[in-house]
């Protein structure tokens, strides 16, 4: 009875965010360095639905208006819905499912392994895309893969996996997988300046392509996720508990972890390496709307996504006709954000 | 401390990448000393400095960027080149010079074993490598032109520190006859609007002061990128297609940047440039160097800005 008006309140927490989504896209894409009215914002995107793009009037709107609206800033705002959301619901799970408030999917090895990947696959000029997947994306989450795969094995202690050997593991092993990526770097130098701005992380330009092929397995991934957050929350309470209550707690760990690091991949093989997003928006959420994972996991997408449009449209109109790395903003953002939440943190200890 | 490496190398590379379009201006003020050498020592400054002083002209030089190694061998002082970095490439007596660096760094021991008069650096080099190599007793002097008349003036005094002075001032009034041929052949046409790419993902320009800016205001053309920050800026693709270039330039850099795949390039579709085939991919090693080539690097950017001229 209880639980049911909770997950009543959640569903509105929900309903409120994803207005708020909604409104932030609806807004952001009216603001942009071209300029072009608001309305004929609206009119671009109305005149490719149809039905309604018949009864729009879109002769006064110039083909090149249409394409910065339709082929440059719509897929970027996308994007940073897709990205934004799948890097926050990653690093909430990992962060319930490690009980470490500074897992992230950076800490875990992931990024280093997806960058370690996407080195490869730019060196082997491997551009071939197969079922969708770039050749960047799929060695990217192989490499990403590989790095979970090893920090788990390192970490665990017989069939258990102690938080802190796997977070050790995770650093020893990226550490490792970084200085691979950097060997590589002065190896075949050539490739260089692509390996780093692909290390940078940014939005900008990459069209319809990385949504349409991407969206389908991030989203899914994202769903299946959502059914482990029960998991997550009878965990936290206890490894000992959770088994006693049913829960094969190893099995899930893997599950999750596997999740996480997929939808980590594709998102940072898509955009780069853009940091913070996946650990503070988690940190944020949980002040909003409590521990549990029922309501943390949606609610950490649907805020990572808003963080990650409102960053982005700064990234690029703030210093417009030039734009800043979207990484630079968002860590301005969550740089004094982390330290005022380890500030209060400490007072209440 | 690792983005700190990541910004290293990201300087590194755009002064690799460009080979030499760089941002400031730094004028020199030469010392007063004239008179105070005496004999037939020929002294000459740098851009950041340093006075070298020979009695006789150098005999070992190494050279570690491949313009000035272009600007040596333009004027016959090629033969006296012992040592050059991997990226040099022209003209084609380079490639069996020993290399003995790259933008990963330089070699310092093999470059004291080689046992050079004069090392002649791309910008003013590392401090604590110019150090070793002035303890071990060899000369350096550092370029860094950043403009046609700036290429000129280093022609002029790597020709004078290395006793080519005569073959030097023959090159820059040859390089200056040429340029003029150039300008008066496009006098009177049409200026046209010009993007210059120098990387694509992210996008960026070559923006105001940057040296293919330069050229691009030389050939008769009108970068659209002029009102940036900075020589190299990322620029937005909205105002890239807003802007509508009639030109759109790029080095061929990449063997995957062809002039299909940046038509492909989501939104360009409606750009000026892509849509009437105006996209020219420039060789990259001409345009990125600053030395003697810079003015066939004018006539490649003249000949993409206006293909007219050809009939």
């Amino acid at each position: 009875m209880k639980d049911n008006i909770r997950i009543r309140s959640y569903g509105f927490t929900m309903l409120v965010l994803v207005v708020l989504l909604i409104l932030m896209v609806g807004i952001t894409a009216t603001i942009g360095s071209a300029s072009i009215s608001t309305i004929d914002v609206y009119r671009v995107v109305a005149s490719k639905i149809p039905v309604l793009g018949e009864l729009v009037d879109s002769n006064s709107i110039t083909p090149s208006q249409h394409s910065i609206i339709w082929s440059v800033r719509l897929p970027r705002l996308l994007l940073g819905v897709i990205v934004g959301a799948g890097l926050s619901i990653s690093g909430a799970s990992f962060q319930g499912l490690l009980k470490n408030p500074m897992a992230d999917p950076y800490i875990l090895g992931i990024s280093s392994g997806a960058a370690l990947g996407a080195a490869i696959a730019i060196i082997l000029k491997l551009e071939a895309a197969f079922l969708g997947f770039s050749g960047i994306s799929i060695l990217a989450f192989v490499g990403a893969l590989i790095a979970v795969t090893l920090v788990y094995n390192i970490g665990r202690i017989r069939s258990q996996v102690p938080v802190t050997t796997l977070l050790l593991a995770g650093v020893a092993v990226g550490q490792f997988l970084t200085a691979i990526t950097s060997l590589l770097m002065v190896i075949y130098n050539r490739d260089m300046t692509k390996i780093i701005y692909w290390t940078l992380g940014s939005l900008a330009g990459k069209g319809w392509n990385p949504i349409t092929t991407m969206s389908v397995p991030i989203i899914a991934a994202m769903v299946i996720l959502l059914f482990f957050s029960r998991d997550i929350n009878i965990m936290l309470t206890g490894e000992e508990s959770a088994k006693s209550l049913g829960v094969n707690v190893e099995r899930i760990k893997v599950y999750i972890l596997l999740l996480g690091t997929f939808i980590t991949s594709m998102a940072v093989s898509i955009s780069g390496i853009i940091g913070f997003v996946g650990l503070i928006i988690p940190h944020i959420v949980r002040l909003i709307v409590g521990p549990d994972h029922r309501i943390l996991l949606p609610a950490s997408a649907v805020v990572g996504s808003i963080f990650m449009v409102f960053t982005d449209t700064i990234a690029r109109t703030v210093i417009s006709p030039m734009e800043i790395p979207v990484g630079i903003i968002t860590a301005i953002f969550g740089g004094p954000f982390f330290i005022y939440l380890l500030r209060s943190k400490k007072k209440a200890l | 401390m690792k983005k700190g490496i990541v910004l290293l190398l990201i300087m590194m590379l755009t002064v690799g990448l460009l080979a030499g379009c760089s941002t400031e201006t730094e004028t020199v003020q030469p010392e007063e000393q004239s008179g105070a050498v005496d004999g037939n020592a020929e002294e000459t400054m740098d851009d950041f400095g340093n006075t070298i002083i020979f009695d006789n002209p150098p005999q070992r030089i190494i050279s570690l960027a491949p313009s000035n190694t272009e600007i040596l061998f333009a004027i016959g002082a090629g033969d006296k080149v012992v040592g050059v970095t991997s990226y040099d490439d022209y003209p084609e007596d380079v490639l069996d010079i020993e290399k003995i660096g790259d933008f990963n760094g330089i070699n310092l021991e093999r470059i004291i074993e080689l046992e050079p008069d004069l090392v002649i650096n791309y910008g003013d080099g590392v401090t604590e490598e110019n150090e070793r190599l002035l303890e071990a007793g060899i000369q350096i002097a550092g370029f860094e032109p950043e403009s046609i008349e700036e290429i000129r003036d280093t022609i002029l005094r790597i020709g004078e520190m290395t006793g080519h002075k005569q073959e030097a001032l023959e090159l820059v009034d040859e390089m200056a006859s040429k340029e003029e041929e150039i300008l008066e052949s496009i006098e009177g046409l049409e200026k046209k609007t010009v993007f210059y790419e120098i990387w694509h993902e992210p996008l960026m320009a070559a923006g105001p002061g940057s040296f293919i800016d330069q050229l691009i205001s030389l050939a008769g053309g009108e970068n659209v990128a002029n009102d940036a920050e900075g020589e190299y800026p990322q620029y937005d693709l909205e105002q890239l297609i807003e802007r509508n270039p009639e030109v759109y330039l790029t080095a061929n850099d990449l063997p995957e940047k062809t002039v299909d795949s940046i038509k492909e390039r989501p939104g360009y579709s409606e750009i000026d440039a892509i849509k009437n085939g105006r996209v020219y991919l420039i060789d990259g090693n001409v345009i990125s160097r600053p030395g003697p080539r810079i003015i066939q690097a004018l006539e490649l950017i003249v000949e993409a800005i206006h293909p007219e001229l050809k009939n």
